[in-house]
């Protein structure tokens, strides 16, 4: 072959060219289809850099339903399950020294989102509250903490950070999860 | 000639022969199954030593000094895990892990006694591992002690292992440089736990096993006692200077100021005295009701020699 010449061979009228084609629009289709298949919970997860500056801390990304909450919370799941919640994802995001960690649940029905963020506010002494981001609260100590009914889903949000730097840090990812729940609902 | 530690191996591998399989996928490493022989206590195990004060260091080392002090225990030389509950992303204040510098000074201690290498282990729940080892505040605490500090994430980092008395399982899984130890210690938290009420000792000791899950999916009490069983630290130091009231076992929830450290050689009996924290009976704790009727310790504090000292 000369220099700059590219030689594509054909079999049975099929050329390799086309084969790369075809191979190329099933990679498309299945990666589609796995992104179809994902956990809405999973999908609400921000992505990187969509707070500005975070990172995905890899292999942070845990997912469970039912039972297999207790991925995430061991012994603790059957507290989440009895409050009505299906199934959770969650996800550590790094910038520089400053760390958060996500969690979404899907819970059975709008009420009972509200519901668990209700019994949260009062295990942490605090007000549940209507704002832009939904019925919720954040507490600054030990760590910032934000816990939110969005619709059916219940987020939190901590942050382990300066407080006040935290906080900001944690409305940032509660509005962009807000977005992300208009999108996917 | 045959290291101590060569020794203990080659034993346990020859007397678990056979439970390999009966662990069945447990572990898929190609070592037989260890059978891990209790060795005899080096401190008075009917004694409990409860320190009370402020400053989680010194309760640390009063207790275990109340008790005989760690120069009992470790020898020159000696390979000692710590294993602390390391559980959860979340700093000291919230009492979802060990005090850090409970975990520290437990490591200065052995390192005074002459130990070789000392390791600081768990198998971490939270990802990544190594964050939650910052953030817990231990692995710089125990660092800086002298310690090495790690995380078991890997089925490769632990060994299968017989129950011979167990009721629920009768085979598991344990970490490796556990079964290697010439000296274990258990440096639980004392916390509520939604599935058990309470997590101290011996419910720390789920943090050596690798399938957590199924334990949960079996009878989670009796799994504890029956672990208790064939796992027993030589020595148990629960930290109580804050004690997570609610929201465990991960937190955060409501936290109360104990101020104490409880040690002990007997994992009922350090549990039975945990219990009492929380304002609960003994007796109402499932697991720590099983392992006592195990034989694995006593339960009635009336029986129990209590050393009380403050600092």
């Amino acid at each position: 072959m000369e220099s700059g010449e590219w030689k594509v061979e054909s079999r049975g009228g099929v050329s390799v060219v086309r084969i790369g084609v075809i191979a190329c629009a099933m990679l498309l289709c299945a990666l589609a289809a796995g992104a179809a298949s994902m956990p809405a919970v999973q999908k609400l997860l921000p992505a990187k850099n969509e707070v500005p500056g975070f990172g995905i801390l890899a292999d942070s990304l845990v997912y469970g339903k039912g039972a297999d909450l207790a991925r995430i919370y061991d012994g603790g799941y059957e507290l989440y399950t009895k409050n009505g919640a299906i199934d959770a994802a969650k996800q550590m995001y790094q910038r520089g020294s400053d760390y958060v960690e996500v969690v979404v649940h899907t819970m059975k029905s709008e009420k009972a989102a509200v519901d668990f963020v209700k019994y949260w506010a009062k295990q942490r002494d605090a007000k549940a509250v209507k704002t832009k981001y939904g019925t919720g609260f954040v507490v600054k100590k030990p760590n910032v903490m934000a816990y939110y009914a969005m619709g059916k889903y219940f987020v939190t949000v901590s942050a382990f950070h300066a407080p006040d730097k935290a906080t900001k840090d944690a409305e940032a990812f509660l509005a962009v999860i807000k977005k992300k729940i208009g999108k996917v609902a | 000639m045959m290291s101590k530690l060569d020794r203990r191996e080659f034993l346990g591998a020859v007397a678990g022969f056979g439970a390999a399989l009966l662990a069945g996928g447990c572990s898929k490493s190609d070592e037989s199954a260890a059978v891990a022989t209790p060795r005899e206590p080096k401190f008075d195990a009917n004694a409990l030593a409860v320190a009370s004060g402020k400053d989680p260091a010194k309760l640390a080392r009063a207790a275990v000094d109340a008790l005989g002090g760690m120069a009992k225990l470790v020898k020159k030389g000696d390979f000692v895990v710590v294993k602390p509950n390391i559980a959860w992303n979340q700093p000291p204040e919230v009492a979802a892990t060990t005090n850090p510098a409970v975990v520290a000074e437990i490591v200065t201690m052995c390192k005074e006694a002459g130990a070789g290498r000392i390791l600081v282990i768990d198998h971490v729940i939270d990802k990544p591992s190594e964050m939650v080892l910052g953030l817990t505040g231990i692995m710089e605490a125990a660092k800086a002690a002298g310690a090495d500090v790690t995380a078991a994430q890997n089925e490769s980092d632990y060994r299968a292992i017989e129950i011979p008395k167990g009721k629920a399982i009768r085979s598991d899984t344990c970490i490796k440089d556990i079964l290697k130890a010439d000296v274990f210690i258990n440096v639980p938290i004392a916390k509520v736990h939604d599935a058990t009420r309470v997590t101290l000792g011996m419910k720390n000791l789920m943090g050596c096993i690798w399938d957590r899950q199924a334990w949960h999916a079996n009878a989670l009490d009796q799994c504890i006692a029956d672990y208790a069983t064939a796992i027993r630290p030589d020595l148990t130091v629960l930290d109580a200077n804050r004690i997570l009231v609610s929201g465990g076992p991960k937190g955060p929830g409501k936290t109360k100021d104990v101020g104490q450290v409880i040690a002990g050689v007997d994992p009922v009996a350090v549990d039975a005295y945990g219990a009492t924290l929380f304002g609960m009976k003994p007796e109402e704790i499932g697991h720590i009701r099983l392992a006592h009727e195990l034989g694995v310790g006593e339960i009635d504090l009336g029986k129990v020699k209590i050393k009380n000292v403050r600092r």
